[in-house]
């Protein structure tokens, strides 16, 4: 029994080996490794464009992978998708769903994808649902929910099958302070019951605060991967992002302390800290 | 002020554009994009000319008939009905309840223009329909009455004018409309009963007229006919006047009955225009505040939510509640299972033989002696149209793109593709069984044929159904499109669609030829056999088909 708890906890629950993306000519993502360990809650940065999306359609298996290879607790997500599915949940930046049925209809319908008994659904829905103050509306279409509502039923829909690994993609966007501190807390709950969670955003204080792990990507590589506290080293987690993803030239001005580029580049008029050009162009 | 309008329209122009041949992730050929909307406009240019050589045809025919005074009038009539559907069923999303209206909203231009773009859009369609049908129409009348040039101004200017004033109309329905099914649960239930109810009022009342008709002689149909133009005429005059002043400046030159049709068809869309940008905010305002919400207790979640089922049988739920919750699509999908349902009754009452003889069916002119004599061969043909029927109704052709900006929960659902298309084409075939089943007892019922004749139509429809399911469905899955914004354009304008109900109505004709051919040749039996091999040859095809496209990559970009 032991040797089995033993062997379990050693398999990652994620773990990407020199995956590789393409769209016809242009490499997406190159190359990129990375480990998530059971109890993980990682966090996963870049500017708009450098392949966040990517990796993430690719690790839910919404999207083919060229080279490499992405597993999920040990199994091969291009090998065999539907059982690494099933030990995985994931939350899009935008929470399209199906406008025509109700609220209460979606989580059922996951639910029985998912093979959710009926006791466990009842008691998870009703729990997420209170907690992310959506109960009241389940009984609505879709279609007259907010993107904040929206976001909320596709997180219960997520949790509700207790998934291993959680994967969201600018899970923070569209909720209200409430809701994104019980986010913050489920997603904590999560990694205390041995799984983890995988998440891209651009609030760096978020990720600083909220994970132990971050990943930095930049134009599909990746920069800088590993425990947040040896990522961030004494500074910030804003100011190490900011150094990684900039041009190099732009940066060694910066670090120089140039005049010019500190004030119209790193920090706005009232000195608080402002995006680097890189993460202002394009979007993903 | 033009500009912007421009700016506006070819936004909307390049919009449609993309729907049609939407980008792929991370560029796409621009050479695949262009071969595929020139694909399309073919497609068009050949329905256009269809539309155009029937029109023509019935112009010429009501003038033999004696009924040329009719042409204007309808043409008229017909160039101001052309696009009211369209207008009606455009208005949701195109004006009103936009995705995009926040955005347009914030631009710096007035919200005059933003309205009138949205509108010309409807308004050019209308008249690029309208000339499809009052064009030939307008030929055909002039080549046969002669022509003088004041009389053709006047009929050209009909073509462009007739259209605006309908289609403002319209539009003002359509958000009535809108506005009620927003605050009712159950409208678009409702809109799907009352739109098949009409339906049937329409067809039933077709086949009655028909059946009356085929108890006059000629004569009396000759006579009947020029009654019905002086009635359709009068009825036009009564329900739509200014059809009348447009047909009279046409027939007779006619300077005020032109002066008060311009002047209507100009000053309707300029009003409509004026008041659709004055209250727009509010418009969209009562449209976007939905109907109160009825808030549910935790109790009743559970038991909302205590309901089990396969993922096979969750999907097939999914599906069907698809098929409901979208008016258009229901309607456009249930077509088929209604029109087989009428066609079983029909014949059961009249009976095959007088279905055959009463010239319900067009291009049909068969005797009673002819009939006795092929009745063998006829009966052989039964089976055909139920598949015809079948293939009207192809829900599941487009189902992998109806998913739509949502397919993101099924690439990431832990199911097989090969459930997922196998509950797609349940969901379709299902209900295609069980409305081809209740026609083949209503058949053999009524005595119109025996049990083995009742199972021929059912293995024939369903097999034929199958197959033409399996292969459109395959296109899908190989060229999803997932960029349409709504259900109803990917129905309207899909690929698989058209391969379904196109493909499938060719599949059917050439099938009924050689059953027809075979049967003429080595006899009825023969016949038989070939129905039965056709139905055994959908099934296997259908199963091949949905084998092999279940190993393909599904929901993956």
């Amino acid at each position: 029994m032991r040797a089995t708890q033993s062997t379990a906890a050693s398999i990652p629950v994620l773990e990407i080996g020199h995956y590789q993306k393409r769209y016809g000519k242009k490499v997406a993502v190159r190359d990129l490794s990375l480990t998530v360990e059971p109890g993980d809650i990682y966090g996963f940065i870049g500017h708009n464009g450098a392949g966040k999306t990517t990796l993430i359609r690719s690790i839910v298996g919404a999207q083919s992978i060229d080279a490499g290879t992405v597993r999920v607790c040990g199994i091969d997500v291009a090998a065999d998708p539907v059982g690494a599915k099933r030990l995985m949940a994931y939350v899009p930046d935008n929470p399209d769903v199906y406008e025509f049925m109700t609220g209460a209809q979606y989580l059922t319908y996951l639910a029985d994808l998912f093979r959710v008994p009926v006791d466990a659904r009842r008691t998870r829905i009703t729990d997420l649902a209170d907690r992310l103050e959506l109960t009241d509306a389940l009984g609505d279409p879709v279609s007259t929910y907010s993107h904040g509502m929206r976001q909320k039923l596709v997180l219960i829909g997520a949790l509700m099958h207790e998934p291993k690994l959680l994967v969201l993609d600018e899970p923070f966007v569209g909720l209200d302070p409430v809701a994104s501190h019980e986010l913050k807390a489920m997603l904590r709950e999560l990694a205390a019951r041995g799984g983890a969670v995988f998440f891209s955003s651009h609030v760096l204080e978020v990720v600083e605060k909220l994970c132990n792990k971050v990943a930095i990507i930049r134009g599909g590589e990746l920069l800088a991967a590993g425990p947040t506290d040896t990522v961030r080293g004494d500074t910030s987690l804003e100011e190490v992002f900011l150094d990684l993803v900039e041009d190099d030239g732009r940066a060694a001005d910066r670090r120089a302390g140039n005049p010019a580029l500190a004030d119209e580049g790193a920090h706005g008029a009232n000195g608080t800290p402002r995006r680097p050009t890189a993460l202002r162009k394009g979007g993903e | 002020m033009l500009r912007d309008f421009l700016i506006l329209s070819r936004v909307q122009l390049r919009a449609l554009a993309y729907s049609l041949a939407p980008r792929k992730r991370g560029g796409g050929s621009d050479h695949g994009r262009t071969l595929r909307l020139m694909g399309v406009g073919v497609g068009l240019a050949l329905l256009a000319l269809l539309a155009v050589i029937y029109m023509a045809f019935v112009g010429f025919a009501l003038a033999m008939l004696g009924m040329a005074r009719m042409i204007p009038v309808a043409a008229v009539a017909m160039g101001s009905l052309a696009g009211v559907f369209f207008a009606f069923a455009k208005a949701g999303g195109m004006l009103f309840g936009l995705a995009d209206f926040d955005h347009l909203m914030a631009l710096p231009v007035s919200r005059r223009v933003v309205v009138a773009s949205r509108l010309s859009a409807a308004y050019a369609t209308a008249i690029g329909l309208a000339a499809l049908f009052m064009v030939p129409l307008y030929a055909a009348y002039f080549s046969t009455q002669g022509a003088a040039a004041w009389p053709v101004v006047c009929a050209v200017l009909s073509v462009v004018l007739a259209p605006l004033a309908p289609v403002s109309v319209a539009v003002a329905l359509a958000f009535c409309v809108q506005a009620a099914a927003a605050r009712f649960r159950h409208a678009n239930l409702a809109f799907v009963v009352f739109g098949l109810v009409g339906f049937t009022a329409i067809m039933a009342g077709s086949i009655a007229v028909s059946v009356i008709t085929r108890t006059a002689d000629s004569s009396v149909v000759a006579h009947a006919a020029l009654d019905f133009a002086m009635a359709a005429e009068s009825s036009v005059a009564g329900a739509y006047p200014p059809a009348v002043w447009a047909a009279d400046a046409v027939c007779r030159g006619s300077v005020p009955g032109m002066a008060a049709f311009t002047a209507l068809s100009l000053a309707v869309p300029a009003l409509t225009l004026e008041l659709v940008q004055r209250n727009y905010l509010t418009l969209n305002g009562v449209l976007a505040s939905r109907g109160r919400r009825k808030a549910l207790s935790r109790d009743h979640l559970g038991r909302a939510t205590g309901r089990t089922a396969s993922p096979f049988a969750a999907l097939v739920v999914k599906e069907l509640r698809t098929l409901m919750g979208v008016p258009s699509y229901a309607i456009n999908c249930v077509f088929g299972y209604l029109f087989m349902l009428l066609v079983a009754v029909g014949v059961s009452v009249l009976g095959l033989r007088g279905v055959l003889t009463s010239g319900t069916i067009d291009g049909v002119q068969l005797d009673q002696a002819v009939v006795e004599a092929l009745i063998g061969q006829i009966t052989l043909l039964i089976p055909w149209v139920f598949a015809f029927c079948a293939v009207m109704s192809p829900s599941a052709a487009c189902a992998v793109s109806l998913e739509g900006r949502s397919a993101w929960i099924m690439s990431t659902a832990p199911v097989s593709a090969r459930t997922v298309l196998g509950a797609k084409l349940a969901s379709n075939a299902g209900p295609q069984a069980v409305a081809l089943a209740v026609s083949s007892v209503i058949l053999l019922v009524s005595g119109q044929t025996d049990a083995p004749g009742a199972l021929e139509i059912f293995l024939v429809g369903l097999g034929v159904f199958c197959a033409v399911i399996a292969l459109a469905m395959a296109c899908d899955v190989r060229r999803p499109n997932y960029a349409w914004s709504s259900p109803n354009e990917v129905v309207k304008r899909g690929l698989p669609m058209g391969v379904a109900v196109m493909g499938g109505m060719i599949l059917v004709f050439i099938g009924g030829a050689v059953c027809w051919a075979v049967s003429s040749a080595a006899g009825i039996a023969a016949g038989h056999a070939l129905n039965l091999g056709v139905a055994a040859g959908g099934f296997a095809t259908g199963a091949l088909v949905m084998r092999r496209i279940a190993r393909e990559p599904l929901y993956l970009a």
